[in-house]
């Protein structure tokens, strides 16, 4: 007995609470043909933090996003191509190597421009293809790579800056050097476990002399502090074996972070940037003697802005005069650096860095956090590259419109409304603007979406705008009186209520909640914060350069979460670790967070997703890496908030930002980390990250859109990215997976109508994909289809096979499309092609059949088909459509089949004509074959070309052009449609009719043939015609 | 302890082999696999006749092929004859579809096509085609392990710049053939993206296996699927039916 209560408790250790059976298969061996479809913007593209080339090929450039990967140009910067998608997207430094520049590519992951949002990564990693295929190569724990140089002389000699951790202390830093071409790194450089080597310069000259700058830095949740003792400028001249501190000139005291920048054209002369104690110690400083002495020689504004976001100074290759330097609107130099004047030129604020091209200097490149400009004529007039979508998103919401709408707002660029789907794609000029300044968390009115609300960094400005009138009120909320000054986050959690349409919520410490869009406001909790004083102090933040942005804001509320069961129940997170709920509408608020095993204090609580099916259910997860805590926690309670059980399984890679349980199918769950999107099918059990087509980016929020079953990601650094067919995924069950193929039912087809003029972005301008219009035919294999036939039909109520697809034969999920239309007709031969012959009749709706013949086995499922149910045609215009469609239909093969016959027999009389039979015959052929030629004249154009040669349209012509635009339209055809219809009918039937006649000769000659014991002419039927390939 | 240690031994050469397999090993299997190195390379000509799926529109296509690269891709449209593209070994051409006359490629285009004379097998005999082939490394295709293989060709020359030309063959570990082909395009305003041709639906022809069904797609979003209905072998080919017609 006792025995078996220990065995009980064993069981119940091992299977804690899930009573989901596990489905233990990931990645494309489940997800198959799901993929994502990025919708961008690259309208306001985002932040790049590095731009280089290739050092001969000027039509080769490289550009390193934020947190968009890294993305190649071989066109000179006219289109971009994402080529490290699998990896992690933040990027801080690209080398191409000079000695293999074509193939030969290093990135170092890890953005160095160390702002509160910046994303990390997670070591270095090499191509020697191109960038087709990539190797990490180590250095996984280096969080922020600032530079990479590649010995010229030998490649396999690399040394690397690594800045290291930025929230936390660390030994991985200083410099690194490789003589095996990175399989083996020795630290030959370092400083202390708070100072990182944040620039590195290799003389073009000599690959054994070396600049090293370190910089002393770190960031908590609440405050930034850059300088320190630590901070230096070294330089080696034995290829780091040995290093001095090259500081003559320098000033004494505390020091913060380095630029550094040798003029390529003359390796003597060195620029620095320096962060120093006294304003006036601080700038630009050059050296004359490779670092021997320096000269201070400008401290102006543009060289000393924010050190820790603009440490960057790039020297023409060709003229060592000629400086840009990164920072606000970016400066740049023709004096040697006495000088400066402000790039500005319209280019986007925040410069990070530059690329001249060696071949033409004049040409320069710069990334900010806009995306990429460039410049011909050195750096005057300045554009945009269009085709860079690495929108840094930190949220994203949907609406219910037809297509929905998607609601987001960017690091540095705003708020913005966009359409998740359009005729021809989603362009730039699809998206509309509805915030300043930083944007943030954006949501329409959820009962009316032509009201949006949108806000700036620390709630500085709360919107209600009018997408209509577009007028702009600010609604935020003020402190009252007797109330402390209200603390906001940088990112102010807002959010809408599902009870009422016009409720708000907006976090400071305390949760305010408005029924009328914002107008009033009521506090409906008190401080539910640590409100610790020691983490207030963000006005003193920066260190020796103040830097009090409202970035480190901190003892804040984060996360609002209502329950979609119950509009008493609220959940709130904190950026200090708390985790609140109420049950009673904010009377009571029950402080959870010790009741959370396994949780670090004080860990940031980012996200609570409250349950769809059951108000004491909720998720939560918190993300740790300000405190440089890089491990996922994810929470799930049942109870209230009393207890809590933790979802993480090592299949979840990087700290967590957000979750959503699907509508539906409470075990299937999206969850968003720094390195993707994973998904669960089994409540937490096994999680499998989401690859196809989505890369390894910081994904911050997830939409849910419940009509169209899509997730909409938020991600910060690649736009907005759509998964459609959510719902296949509910199906997924251990049973399904062993099947060898199972139809998953997929929601009912549409017949969709909406068409359009595509769009004029023209080349290089970067178009968002749509989700497919066509029905589509969803199955999961157990296996890929190899080897034998599998073919794919699909037919009508009748049985007959009306289109005949490709199936798809992956493992996994397969999704075939459908465009519910016959086979284009057959049209006459002529010498032109009639285009209108290419459209092809839409199916009426129905149920149709799929059948799927894969060896030996069949499977069949029915597909049910419905017109748009916003249709602006009715049943009876529907049906009116497809007669008239199909009676062109067949007039045009009515006219390919005369046109065929008249042909055969014309081709048969000539053969007959030129080896007479008699002469009786040979009488009869003469009018026999004019009266085909006859027949034939007004038929088909045997002359002229398919464009401007083309000549006068006769009656193909006329029947497959009206045929063509009656197809082309779901809705009833016009009047004068069907006048034009039975003038071609009555064209047609006269045609048929003169073939009677000709039969009537025919037969005739046929009879004499007989005589002559001949062959009868005989010509192919309609029905061979029409079964023959075209 | 000497078992022991033996046996220790024995598991790791036999992981160290598994893991090793060397592209000739694959190549080898892969050609014993489909039919064997007698009977591809009795292979001399080849016509398939098939359709195109591309947007939603079946087109059917005739190809022909001879050994070692002619080729001739002919849709039909509304009873015309179109030579979407034709190589007899030395030069390309097309039906420009204004005129519906033929027209000659770029000839940067037929120096370009020239490094795909590889009718009937691109592995056979591969190195006296001076190709070399390495196992880069394993990736999941559509759910199977896969071999990575890549095959390395002679430069192109592309605007005047060589190229390197080399193209990664995706092998089944399982049935030996390959499941996906991933090459970069070298010219035209894709270049730089990567396209990948999916295989499947193997089925003999005269001794010997073929994919039946080709997909290609970009970015995982197929562009078009061409699928075989009936392959003919070595039946007379002239060569004249490759060479450019003349206007």
């Amino acid at each position: 007995m006792k025995n078996l209560y220990a065995l009980i408790a064993a069981l119940l250790v091992i299977l804690p609470g899930f009573s989901q059976q596990p489905i233990t298969i990931k990645g494309e061996e489940l997800y198959g043909g799901l993929r994502g479809r990025h919708i961008g913007p690259a309208l306001m593209s985002g932040r790049i933090s590095r731009v280089t080339g290739h050092p001969k090929d000027s039509k080769i450039i490289y550009v390193g996003a934020a947190g968009g990967g890294v993305w190649r140009s071989v066109d000179a910067g006219v289109t971009f191509s994402s080529i490290f998608d699998k990896y992690a997207q933040s990027i801080g430094a690209i080398a191409v190597d000079p000695t293999d520049p074509d193939q030969t590519i290093w990135v170092g992951t890890g953005e160095t421009w160390t702002r509160n949002s910046v994303s990390v990564g997670d070591g270095i990693y090499k191509s020697t293809n191109g960038g087709q295929t990539w190797n990490k190569m180590g250095l996984e724990k280096s969080e922020h790579i600032a530079s990479i140089q590649v010995d010229p002389s030998n490649h396999d000699i690399v040394y690397v800056a690594v800045m290291g951790a930025l929230w936390g202390d660390s030994e991985e830093r200083g410099v690194y050097k490789t003589i095996d071409g990175g399989k083996t790194w020795s630290k030959i450089l370092y400083v202390n476990e708070t100072t990182g080597c944040s620039d590195l310069a290799m003389d073009p000259r000599d690959p054994k002399v070396l600049y090293a700058a370190f910089w002393e830095f770190r960031r908590t949740a609440w405050s930034f502090s850059s300088g320190g003792a630590s901070s230096a400028l070294y330089k080696s001249e034995d290829g780091g074996q040995t290093w001095n501190k090259i500081h003559n000139g320098f000033p004494a005291g505390q020091l913060g972070r380095f630029a550094i920048g040798i003029a390529p054209s003359n390796p003597d002369i060195v620029y620095a940037v320096v962060e120093a104690e006294k304003a006036e110690d601080k700038g630009l400083y050059r050296s004359d003697d490779a670092g021997q002495t320096w000269k201070h020689l400008n401290s102006d504004f543009g060289l000393t802005v924010r050190p820790f976001y603009f440490s960057r100074i790039v020297i023409d290759p060709s003229n060592p005069d000629i400086i840009v330097k990164a920072g606000l609107n970016g400066s740049i130099s023709k004096d040697g650096g006495k000088t400066f004047r402000d790039i500005n030129g319209g280019v986007h604020s925040d410069l990070h860095d530059f690329w001249f091209d060696p071949n033409h200097p004049s040409t320069i490149y710069l990334g900010c956090d806009g995306g990429v400009y460039r410049s011909w004529d050195g750096g005057n007039a300045w554009e945009m590259v269009k085709g860079l979508p690495v929108s840094q998103f930190y949220q994203v919401a949907v609406d219910n419109q037809n297509p929905y709408k998607v609601y987001g707002g960017l690091q540095d660029n705003g708020s913005w409304v966009g359409v998740s789907s359009k005729p021809g794609g989603i362009e730039n000029r699809d998206w509309i603007g509805v915030g300043f300044g930083d944007g943030f968390r954006v949501f329409p009115n959820p009962g009316d979406p032509n009201i949006v609300y949108s806000e700036m960094q620390g709630a500085e400005g709360v919107w209600r705008f009018d997408l209509k009138k577009n007028q702009s009120k600010t609604i935020k909320p003020y402190a009252q009186e007797g109330d402390p000054k209200l603390r906001f986050n940088w990112n102010t959690p807002i959010t809408t209520s599902h009870h009422n349409p016009d409720r708000l919520y907006i976090g400071s410490q305390y949760v305010h909640k408005s029924d009328d869009r914002g107008e009033s406001w009521t506090k409906v909790s008190p401080d539910l914060t640590t409100n610790d004083l020691a983490k207030q102090q963000q006005a003193n933040s920066g260190g020796l350069s103040t830097d009090n942005s409202g970035a480190e804001n901190h003892c804040t509320i984060f996360a609002i979460g209502e329950s979609p069961v119950d509009e008493q129940v609220l959940w709130i997170g904190t950026d200090d670790g708390n985790v609140q709920v109420t049950f009673d509408g904010g009377k009571s608020w029950s402080n959870v967070t010790a009741n959370i095993p396994g949780l670090p204090k004080n860990t940031w609580a980012y996200f609570i997703e409250p349950s769809h099916f059951d108000k004491q259910s909720a998720y939560a997860v918190f993300d740790g890496h300000t405190a440089s805590d890089m491990n996922p926690y994810v929470y799930k309670t049942d109870d209230g908030g009393k207890t809590w059980k933790s979802l993480v399984t090592p299949d979840i890679k990087g700290f967590c930002r957000n979750i959503r349980e699907d509508y539906e199918n409470k075990n299937l769950l999206f969850l968003g980390t720094e390195f993707g999107l994973f998904i669960t099918l089994d409540g937490g059990q096994n999680w499998s990250q989401f690859t196809n087509n989505v890369p390894a980016v910081a994904v911050h929020w997830i939409a849910q859109q419940e009509r169209d079953d899509a997730i909409v990601l938020a991600t910060h650094g690649r736009g907005l990215i759509v998964i459609d067919n959510i719902n296949l995924l509910r199906q997924i069950t251990s049973d399904v997976t062993t099947q060898e193929l199972h139809f998953l039912k997929n929601k009912t087809a549409i017949i969709h109508e909406a068409s359009g003029y595509a769009g004029y972005s023209g080349v290089g301008e970067f178009v968002g994909e749509n989700p497919s219009s066509a029905a589509q035919i969803a199955y999961f294999m157990k296996s890929r289809h190899t080897f034998g036939k599998m073919v794919m039909e699909i037919m009508d109520k009748d049985g007959n096979v009306i289109s005949v697809l490709t199936p798809g034969k992956s493992k996994g999920i397969n999704i075939v499309d459908w465009n519910y239309s016959y086979k284009r007709p057959k049209v006459a031969k002529g010498k032109t092609l009639a285009f209108g012959g290419f459209s092809s009749p839409t199916v009426p709706a129905g149920t149709y059949k799929v059948r799927i013949t894969k060896g030996k086995n069949v499977y069949e499922e029915d597909l049910t088909l419905k017109y748009d149910p916003e249709s602006i045609h009715s049943e009876a215009d529907h049906v009116a459509q497809h007669e008239t469609a199909m009676k062109l239909y067949h007039m045009n093969e009515d006219l390919a089949y005369l046109v065929d016959e008249i042909d055969n027999l014309h081709e048969a009389g000539m053969k007959l004509q030129a080896e007479p039979v008699n002469k009786k015959i040979a009488n009869l052929l003469p009018g026999f074959i004019m009266s085909l030629e006859k027949l034939k004249e007004p038929l088909v154009v045997m002359t002229g070309d398919n464009y401007v040669g083309t000549a006068e349209p006769l009656l193909r012509e006329k029947i497959s052009t009206l045929y063509g635009e009656v197809v082309s339209y779901n809705g009833r055809p016009t009047e004068a449609q069907m006048q034009n219809l039975a003038l071609l009918a009555g064209k047609l039937q006269d045609a048929l009719k003169s073939m009677d006649g000709i039969h009537t000769q025919l037969n005739t000659i046929n009879g004499l043939l007989s005589k002559a014991k001949k062959d009868p002419i005989k010509v192919r039927s309609k029905q061979e015609f029409l079964d023959a390939d075209e | 302890m000497r078992t022991i240690l033996f046996a220790l031994l024995a598991g790791l050469l036999v992981t160290n082999f598994t893991y090793a397999q060397s592209a000739d090993e694959v190549i080898e299997s892969y050609l014993e696999t489909i039919g064997g190195r007698d009977a591809i390379s009795s292979i001399k000509t080849m016509k398939s006749e098939g359709k195109v799926n591309f947007q939603g529109m079946e087109i059917p296509f005739i190809m022909y092929q001879k050994a070692p690269g002619s080729q001739k891709l002919v849709i039909n449209f509304q009873g015309q004859e179109i030579t979407q593209m034709a190589f007899d070994g030395n030069e390309g051409w097309g039906t420009n579809f204004m005129t519906m006359e033929p027209e000659k490629w770029e000839s940067e285009d037929s120096e370009i096509m020239k490094s795909e004379m590889d009718f009937p097998e691109v592995f056979l005999n591969y190195k006296d085609k001076g190709y070399t082939a390495e196992i880069e490394g394993e990736e999941n295709i559509e759910g199977t392990d896969c071999y990575r293989l890549k095959l390395t060709k002679k430069p192109i020359t592309i605007d005047g710049k060589e190229e390197e030309n080399f193209t990664y063959y995706f092998f089944d570990k399982e049935t030996n053939v390959p499941l996906m082909v991933r090459s970069m395009i070298h010219k035209g305003d894709m270049k730089g993206k990567s396209q990948e041709t999916f295989m499947s639906d193997y089925q003999e022809v005269s001794g010997v296996y073929q994919p039946f069904t080709l997909q290609i797609k970009l970015d995982g979003q197929v562009m078009q699927s061409l699928t075989m209905d009936n392959v003919e072998v070595n039946l007379d080919l002239d060569d004249s039916v490759f060479a450019f017609p003349g206007k």
